[in-house]
């Protein structure tokens, strides 16, 4: 949190010497602008969706497997083991010691005799016990993610600064086995779905320009709070540290508004800990793509007076102060100074089964 | 109108009819047209006979006088299985010391194809009986020797059948001569005490002195123990430090086992002998028996099925570890 805070602060001084830089142009003519809308005007909100994939993974090294039709339990294999398994189940985000289950195959001698024994259907509640000192298991599976992001961010030449939030949404499957498919049916998470919500700090870097786009690689670093599906009691401390990294392609529409794509590869991981000391990491790195808006809000607002049809930035002499003020005579996401044919939208009559005619009517 | 409703009406039989799928329903057509063929080249398709289940059968030898089977009979049989190329998978007749003995129509015989093609036969007839791989084994193969969906050729010869009370009466006299011949009536060669013949068929000799816990119903019973058929071969063990544990009580484990152990005392060490009845009684039979252990790991017959045979009379040499 005292992370954050200073970066805020951090951001916050460079824009306030952004502002005190003041233009020529402005003292000459003595031509107002608001103090709040240039401070303001330095920063660039980001807001995005779109959809990506979780990777959820863990390997089962140190621990025993055990499955059967009802359960597929672990316990540490620092343990002894009888007849009888003790072992845990939720050990992907609330464990718990479950049921006893007796271990020795119930069909084999001495236990008692199966009447209609060929293809018996009971024969099928076979248990299987892995040591995975012997063999290497572990399960992973892709679940499907909707994130929103909602960012702020700080330009300074091609460098930019930020903070934002993230809330993501993770639809659960069952995870595979990494061996013996076959035998070892997917594990079943406890949930079916769960949210994450990050909080970070960012950095990035405009590497490329071309025509009205803009290249931007971008690393957040933050921390990554999962829900309330996952017992955070059981989880340890310090693992809520999350990396992102992930590459902006803007396309500008105008100075004050772009239309965003972010693909980002995600990486964060945690360790759930079992009730007997022992405990597992799982790793849910994330893959997404995102599509939003950026934007800035303008340092000047839009002419006051309805007559005022100029369609390039202007000064003026505002109505109800009798200051001169500059102003705009575009919406945010036009260019605001177009050349002569910018701006215009293509009509309709020129679409569709007109679009090759060059005089429709 | 009417049209329309035609319309309609052929076209949802025509997705209900296409979302329909059976493949077997290929496989049985394709094997139909092999196995007739087979008879054929063979020239006893007029003779041959094909049931509801899809068995084609014909006979080798008849024998319209001999006794007929009844629910239960146990069979002694031997058998050649073939494929229809004439690769020999496996033969079981005169040549090999005994004969197998199953129980019929107790889902105790694999494959199934076998089980029903033994119920068609009266003592002394040879009958050759022709298993689609729907009742044969399916998808399994083994080796080069049985393909998948292999089309199998049996001819089984029915030697003998008798019941149950037969085969107990058989086992009791066995187990009499076990101990004839080892003596376990001698108290002085074979220590502890004299054999107890339980009215059940069973038989009980104490080998060591026990302290005075004895199992009661729902206590945890922990024993080492030793398995052996009458000729001496061990078919299981759990020796120490290795031991088995269950819940006295709860019929987990045969029957023998828990009525024997509900004689012993703590730390006693005894024998038990028991008839297969109170043991694993028919078993389940794999035919050709070395795939035993591939059913087994195909969860198609329990485990005991490939330490223990049909109609075994077992011996236990157990020690009473403890009484929880």
């Amino acid at each position: 949190m005292r992370k954050v805070v200073l970066v805020i602060c951090l951001i916050i001084g460079l824009g306030l010497s952004g502002f005190g830089q003041s233009d020529d142009i402005y003292t000459r003519y003595n031509i107002h602008r608001s103090p709040f809308r240039v401070f303001i005007n330095k920063f660039s909100f980001t807001l995005t969706t779109g959809y990506g994939v979780t990777n959820y993974a863990h390997s089962l090294e140190g621990f025993y497997f055990y499955q059967d039709n009802q359960s597929q339990l672990i316990l540490g294999n620092q343990n002894e083991l009888g007849s009888i398994f003790t072992g845990y189940d939720g050990w992907m985000s609330n464990p718990y010691l479950a049921e006893e289950v007796n271990i020795d195959d119930q069909f084999d001698v001495p236990y008692d005799y199966l009447s209609n024994p060929v293809n018996n259907p009971s024969l099928r509640n076979r248990q299987v016990l892995v040591d995975t000192d012997t063999m290497e298991l572990g399960f992973s599976g892709a679940m499907p993610t909707v994130p929103i992001m909602f960012a702020i961010d700080y330009d300074i030449n091609k460098f930019r600064l930020g903070v934002g939030f993230q809330y993501e949404r993770q639809y659960m499957n069952p995870l595979k086995p990494t061996v013996l498919e076959d035998r070892i049916r997917p594990y079943e998470p406890k949930f079916d779905k769960t949210s994450y919500f990050k909080y970070f700090g960012l950095i990035g870097y405009q590497f490329y320009d071309w025509w009205d786009y803009t290249f931007v690689v971008e690393l957040q670093l933050g921390r990554a709070q999962a829900g309330k599906e996952i017992n955070q009691t059981a989880v340890g401390i310090g693992q809520n540290f999350f990396t992102n990294i992930g590459v902006n392609i803007e396309k500008n529409l105008s100075e004050y508004f772009r239309v965003v794509v972010r693909p980002s590869y995600d990486f964060k991981s945690y360790v759930v800990n079992l009730p007997d000391a022992t405990s597992i990491r799982h790793t849910n790195h994330g893959m997404m793509i995102q599509v939003g808006i950026s934007i800035n809000i303008p340092e000047i607002p839009r002419s006051p007076m309805k007559s005022d049809h100029v369609q390039l930035k202007h000064v003026i002499v505002d109505p109800s102060t009798g200051r001169l003020i500059e102003v705009r005579g575009q919406p945010i996401w036009k260019k605001q100074n177009p050349k002569v044919g910018e701006n215009h939208r293509r009509l309709w009559r020129y679409k569709l089964k007109n679009r090759q005619k060059i005089d429709p009517y | 109108m009417s049209r329309i409703s035609l319309s309609v009406f052929f076209l949802v039989s025509l997705l209900i009819l296409s979302c329909q799928k059976d493949p077997d329903i290929s496989i049985d057509g394709q094997e139909v047209i092999e196995i007739e063929a087979y008879l054929d080249s063979m020239g006893v398709l007029d003779q041959a006979a094909i049931d509801t289940s899809g068995i084609y059968y014909y006979p080798i030898t008849e024998n319209p006088t001999g006794k007929c089977q009844s629910s239960g009979s146990v069979l002694s049989f031997f058998y050649s299985m073939t494929l229809l190329d004439g690769t020999i998978i496996d033969q079981y007749d005169s040549l090999d010391a005994d004969t197998l003995i199953v129980k019929q129509g107790v889902n105790a015989i694999y494959p199934v194809g076998f089980d029903y093609s033994l119920g068609y036969l009266k003592e002394g007839e040879k009958w050759a009986f022709i298993l689609p791989s729907r009742l044969a084994y399916g998808d399994f193969s083994y080796s080069t020797l049985i393909p998948e969906n292999a089309i199998i050729k049996l001819e089984i010869e029915l030697l003998q059948i008798q019941n149950e009370e037969d085969i107990l009466d058989n086992e009791l006299d066995l187990i009499y001569d076990y101990m004839v011949d080892n003596e376990l009536d001698d108290t002085v060669k074979n220590p502890l005490n004299r054999p107890e013949i339980l009215p059940n068929g069973m038989v009980y000799k104490r080998l060591s002195y026990g302290g005075s816990a004895r199992p009661a119903n729902d206590s945890t019973i922990t024993v080492t123990y030793e398995g052996r058929f009458l000729d001496d071969a061990i078919f299981d063990r759990v020796q120490n430090p290795d031991y088995f544990e269950f819940v006295y009580g709860q019929s987990k484990t045969i029957p023998g086992f828990e009525i024997g152990i509900g004689r012993m005392a703590v730390q006693e060490r005894a024998l038990l002998i028991m008839p297969s009845y109170l043991a694993y009684k028919e078993s389940a039979q794999v035919i050709p028996p070395f795939l035993t252990q591939n059913m087994v790991d195909l969860e198609i017959i329990p485990t005991y099925a490939s330490k223990v045979g049909p109609f075994k009379p077992l011996i236990f040499e157990i020690q009473l570890i403890g009484v929880n």
